[in-house]
């Protein structure tokens, strides 16, 4: 034991070991203060090179997360505008002219044989035919 | 420690500083020295370059009725090398459906990926993706809909699956409605997933501008079942009707016959794809009058009561001119030689003003040129001009009755449109806004192109024309309305002279006279039932006419005289 404990520091630091400073005599053989001292930045430069790696991990693990929440809100936007557009297609089609004629053909309806106009005066003379102004597309 | 031990531990120590030296050399050169060719190579393995494609542009009618949309389709595909063929025809096969065998006969003999099946609708391209397949990839794209079909077809255009537009709007305005695509590189895990640390997919494509015309979907209906109608009745073989707003110039339908589906243009003969009522240049005959009418007036040459003396026929440069019954029909007023029709007479204005002034009018209301209407081919027809080589002094009287120059349909109605607008030309158009993305609205302004003639020359004329409608054309009377127009038919040209007996039949005419506020040219090639445009395509006008009055919420003379 008394061989080996000092020989681990003395491998990674190159301190002089109790074998050149302390004499066989003292029987039990100790660590020197700056052997300890030693082991213990060493250990603090562990724990921080691990403090720094895991906060990295983390950090990283957290951008991983959320980048793939954001891509899976991407596709969900993505999926509901294709939805959307779909829909908007439906309304079309059941809308168009030859759709909105054979419903109205199978509910009873005719095109007017006489147009009757009746003259409200209090609608302004002008009724020039003009784009709908608060229509502002569909986006 | 003894010697044994330390010299163990020095070996064991060079060992490792060999080895992490390796290491070290190795990562320089990997890393350093050959760092840009493995960089490469890397990027060949994970970087796909991504098209996002922007979705077009839609377009609607004036009323907000979709016209042209997007519709999202997918296509699917696999890699072969990775793929699990069996267990991927087993689930693919039926929901593709593609007979089993053909599918695993596609995926055993490819060495790339397999195109397996396109233009899936959505249910399906999901069912696909939901399957989770590995190396089995379902890719949504966006195709162009039309959801009326043919309905105003030559003016919309079509969008190929490349997604470039052609023809009409889809042409016009390509740029505008294809929006901005973006590209991007970027970078994918083993498993093809997008890296969640790729910084280029902040950018998103922008959409197109969306397109609102002024164009009614209801009176764009209405036109198009009248022309098939008139097809159908008079056993013509195409035509065009053409109806506009002649205070603004705005259209208001346009309908040509044969026409197409957008939708699956790849089925359709490309001849049909032009639009007629914009690229195909006819001679107007008698409609052409109604122009030389206007300058013999504007000039002072003329008033709806002078009397000219109506022979059989004129010679004029050589060439006999006759009327279109060959018959003379004595003294007669303007009023009788635009409700009779008379070539002789238009023939005698043309001469009396002579080449300078008659060709200034006829470029003035911008015979020759295209009128600038905002949908692609619009061709300019042609006017021979004196000092041209191949122009003749005959051409001076052909011409007064619209023969021996050609004109669109659009040129045509929008030289009338001008006398129904108190002279002043406006340039048509069928975009009234343009939409982008932010909701940001750009509304078309009427743009005045001329004044050709004098507002009491002009409002001169249509009370000479409404003369000739209620004298000679019953047929296009409007019940009602009072209305102004002329009749044409005109000899279709052919290589050494008219092809006889076809002609094209027309009718162009405005109303309610007091203050216009619709125009229509209904143009029928080679009529079977009858040669002359006053017995068929005037009916056509009526009815059109009596239609889109009460749309357009114009209400009858009476009625108006009552308010």
């Amino acid at each position: 034991m008394g061989q080996v404990f000092p020989t681990v520091p003395k491998l990674l630091s190159g301190i002089k070991t109790m074998d050149e400073q302390t004499p066989e005599s003292h029987g039990i053989k100790q660590p020197s203060r700056p052997i300890e001292s030693a082991v213990v930045k060493l250990a603090l430069f562990v724990a921080l090179v691990g403090l720094v790696a895991g906060l990295y991990l983390w950090q990283a693990s957290e951008i991983a997360v959320t980048g793939r929440r954001i891509e899976a809100l991407r596709q969900r936007r993505q999926d509901l505008e294709r939805e959307n557009t779909e829909l908007l297609e439906q309304i079309a089609v059941e809308g168009s002219i030859p759709a909105l004629q054979e419903r109205a053909a199978r509910l009873g309806f005719s095109p007017a044989a006489q147009v009757d106009f009746v003259p409200v005066t209090a609608v302004p003379r002008d009724t020039m035919p003009t784009l709908r102004g608060q229509w502002t597309g569909s986006k | 420690m003894g010697e044994r031990t330390r010299r163990r531990l020095y070996v064991l120590c060079g060992a490792l500083v060999i080895v992490v030296a390796v290491i070290i050399g190795q990562l320089v050169r990997l890393q350093v020295v050959e760092g840009a060719q493995w960089e490469d190579e890397g990027n060949k393995i994970h970087t796909y370059t991504l098209t996002l494609t922007a979705q077009r542009g839609r377009i609607w009618d004036r009323n907000g009725n979709l016209l042209a949309d997007n519709i999202a389709r997918y296509q699917v595909t696999a890699d072969p090398g990775p793929v699990n063929i069996n267990k991927a025809v087993d689930q693919l096969a039926p929901l593709l459906n593609i007979p089993p065998n053909e599918m695993r006969a596609k995926l055993a003999g490819a060495h790339r990926q397999v195109l397996l099946a396109t233009k899936l609708p959505m249910a399906t391209g999901d069912a696909v993706r939901k399957l989770d397949l590995w190396a089995v990839y379902a890719t949504p794209y966006w195709q162009r809909s039309y959801p009326e079909h043919q309905l105003l077809s030559h003016v919309l255009g079509f969008v190929n699956a490349e997604g470039q537009g052609y023809y009409g709007v889809e042409g016009q305005y390509d740029s505008m409605l294809r929006g901005r695509e973006e590209t991007l590189q970027e970078n994918r895990d083993a498993y093809a997933q997008p890296s969640p640390f790729d910084p280029a997919r902040t950018d998103e494509p922008r959409s197109g501008v969306d397109l609102v015309l002024t164009i009614d979907r209801t009176m764009q209906a209405l036109t198009e079942a009248e022309l098939a109608r008139a097809l159908s009745e008079t056993g013509a073989k195409s035509g065009t009707i053409i109806a506009m707003d002649p205070r603004t110039g705005a259209i208001l339908a346009i309908a040509s016959l044969p026409t197409f589906d957008p939708n699956n243009y790849t089925e359709t003969p490309t001849s049909r794809f032009v639009n007629p009522a914009v690229s195909a240049p006819y001679e107007p005959g008698s409609t052409f009058k109604v122009l030389t009418m206007a300058a013999a007036l504007q000039e002072g040459r003329v008033t709806p009561n002078t009397v000219y003396n109506d022979t059989a026929w004129i010679e004029v440069g050589g060439q006999v001119i006759r009327n279109w019954d060959r018959k003379g029909h004595g003294p007669s007023t303007m009023i009788d030689l635009l409700a009779n029709s008379l070539n002789v007479g238009a023939a005698t204005l043309a001469t009396q003003m002579g080449g300078q002034t008659f060709y200034r009018y006829v470029q003035a209301f911008g015979i020759g040129r295209p009128t600038g209407i905002d949908v692609q081919g619009e061709a300019s027809g042609s006017l021979r001009m004196p000092g041209d080589l191949d122009w003749h002094e005959s051409d001076l009287a052909t011409n007064s009755f619209g023969q021996g120059l050609s004109t669109t349909p659009l040129q045509l109605i929008s030289a009338v449109a001008a006398v129904a607008n108190d002279g002043i030309q406006m340039r048509p158009y069928v975009v009234a806004q343009k939409v982008d993305g932010s909701g940001q609205v750009l509304t078309a302004k009427p743009i005045p192109l001329d004044r050709v003639i004098s507002a009491q020359a002009a409002r001169t004329l249509t009370g000479m024309l409404e003369q000739a409608v209620l004298r000679e054309n019953a047929l296009a009377h409007v019940p009602g309305y009072r209305i102004a127009g002329k009749t044409g038919t005109a000899q279709i040209p052919m290589p050494g002279g008219y092809d006889d007996p076809w002609t094209i039949a027309s009718f162009v005419g405005y109303g309610p006279v007091s203050d216009p506020r619709l125009i229509i040219l209904v143009k029928l090639d080679r009529p079977t039932s009858s040669p002359y445009g006053g017995q068929t395509a005037s009916p056509v006008f009526a009815r059109l006419a009596a239609r889109m009055f009460v749309l357009m919420g114009v209400p009858s003379d009476e009625a108006r005289a009552s308010r």
